[in-house]
């Protein structure tokens, strides 16, 4: 009896930091895929930044730099933390100023599972 | 006969070097080896340990001049007489430098009466192109820092990066650097270096561990 393959992910803890000057800020999350076929994350749009994508801080020894990831592949079973010095979503230039505490929409591809809307709290520290 | 010479040969020369490599066995087997030269006693914790690395020596902190958020020059000479921790970033940066603005103002709170009189803290931009000293103080004052902030054109700050072993790379608005951190005592020698984004409370340990060994 064959198998259907199906995409499931839940994305939790979903929170923003805006810099001081609300220019930028950076997405955290957690993205877990529990269904039974691999996915990848393979884009990201808000509506309160010109720009959305995934980046990852890459550390060799002292120095730290940022790459961006257009394909992020989340294989089934497994679970991806977006936090401070590893993965994160980079808004680029916000078209209005965060206010510490309110929530705001993020938009999620995925390579299966399609567009999954989230809500994101804005906050200077992951609670 | 003769035909059998190049063989006999051959085997002499066979015996001559494997009597060569058995004579370097035996004067190598004879010498103490690389650990018995080594003492494995670990040596005795001294009382003047850093978390940072410790400079040995410490180095004299190279001449600058630069420009702080309020517009005044600031240089080298500026840091004598009391303790700086100085670090390198700057304001565009979404991930990593507010984990660092947050260690500073972490030490404000710690340091609160100390802070100006005994002890400075300092920024220097990787990014002067976007970090204008008007920039600079918006950005201090937003966050309520009381560090410096130090900017300069574009050829300065790559002198003075270089001086402090910072590399930096520019993609687009966003700056690749070296996370290296500074503290310099009194006299303008600069004692430890911290790599990375080391907690507070590894700062406020040894800007204590400074102040004990100056007094």
């Amino acid at each position: 009896m064959a198998c259907a393959t199906e995409s499931r992910i839940s994305v939790e803890d979903v929170w923003i930091r805006p810099d001081p000057m609300m220019e930028n800020a950076a997405g955290y999350m957690i993205i877990q895929n529990t269904g039974n076929t691999n996915d990848a994350l393979i884009g990201v749009k808000s509506e309160f930044s010109s720009t959305a994508s995934v980046h990852r801080t890459v550390m060799e020894g002292a120095l730290h730099r940022m790459e961006h990831v257009p394909y992020l592949e989340i294989p089934t079973g497994k679970t991806i933390i977006f936090q401070p010095l590893s993965y994160h979503v980079m808004l680029m230039s916000l078209n209005t100023p965060l206010e510490i505490g309110q929530t705001v929409n993020l938009m999620l591809e995925f390579e299966n599972a399609g567009w999954i809307s989230v809500t994101a709290e804005v906050q200077l520290d992951n609670k | 006969m003769l035909k059998f010479r190049p063989f006999v040969n051959t085997i002499l020369i066979s015996l001559l070097l494997l009597t060569i490599g058995v004579l370097l066995w035996i004067r190598q087997s004879s010498q103490p080896s690389y650990l018995d030269t080594v003492n494995l006693t670990p040596a005795p914790i001294p009382d003047d340990i850093f978390v940072g690395d410790k400079m040995v020596p410490p180095v004299p902190i190279a001449d600058f001049n630069l420009i702080n958020y309020t517009g005044d020059n600031v240089s080298n000479s500026n840091l004598l007489g009391k303790i700086t921790l100085l670090s390198f970033t700057y304001t565009s940066c979404p991930d990593t430098c507010p984990i660092m603005f947050g260690r500073f103002l972490g030490l404000q709170k710690e340091f609160d009466n100390a802070l100006d009189a005994d002890i400075q803290l300092v920024f220097v931009t990787v990014d002067p192109e976007v970090d204008t000293p008007e920039r600079l103080k918006q950005y201090t004052e937003t966050l309520g820092g009381q560090w410096l902030f130090l900017t300069e054109e574009l050829d300065i700050m790559r002198e003075i990066w270089d001086t402090f072993h910072v590399y930096v790379e520019k993609e687009g608005a966003l700056v690749g650097h070296s996370n290296l951190t500074y503290l310099i005592d009194e006299l303008g020698l600069v004692q430890v270096r911290y790599s990375g984004l080391p907690p507070t409370s590894a700062f406020a340990a040894d800007i204590r561990k400074l102040q004990e060994q100056s007094s």
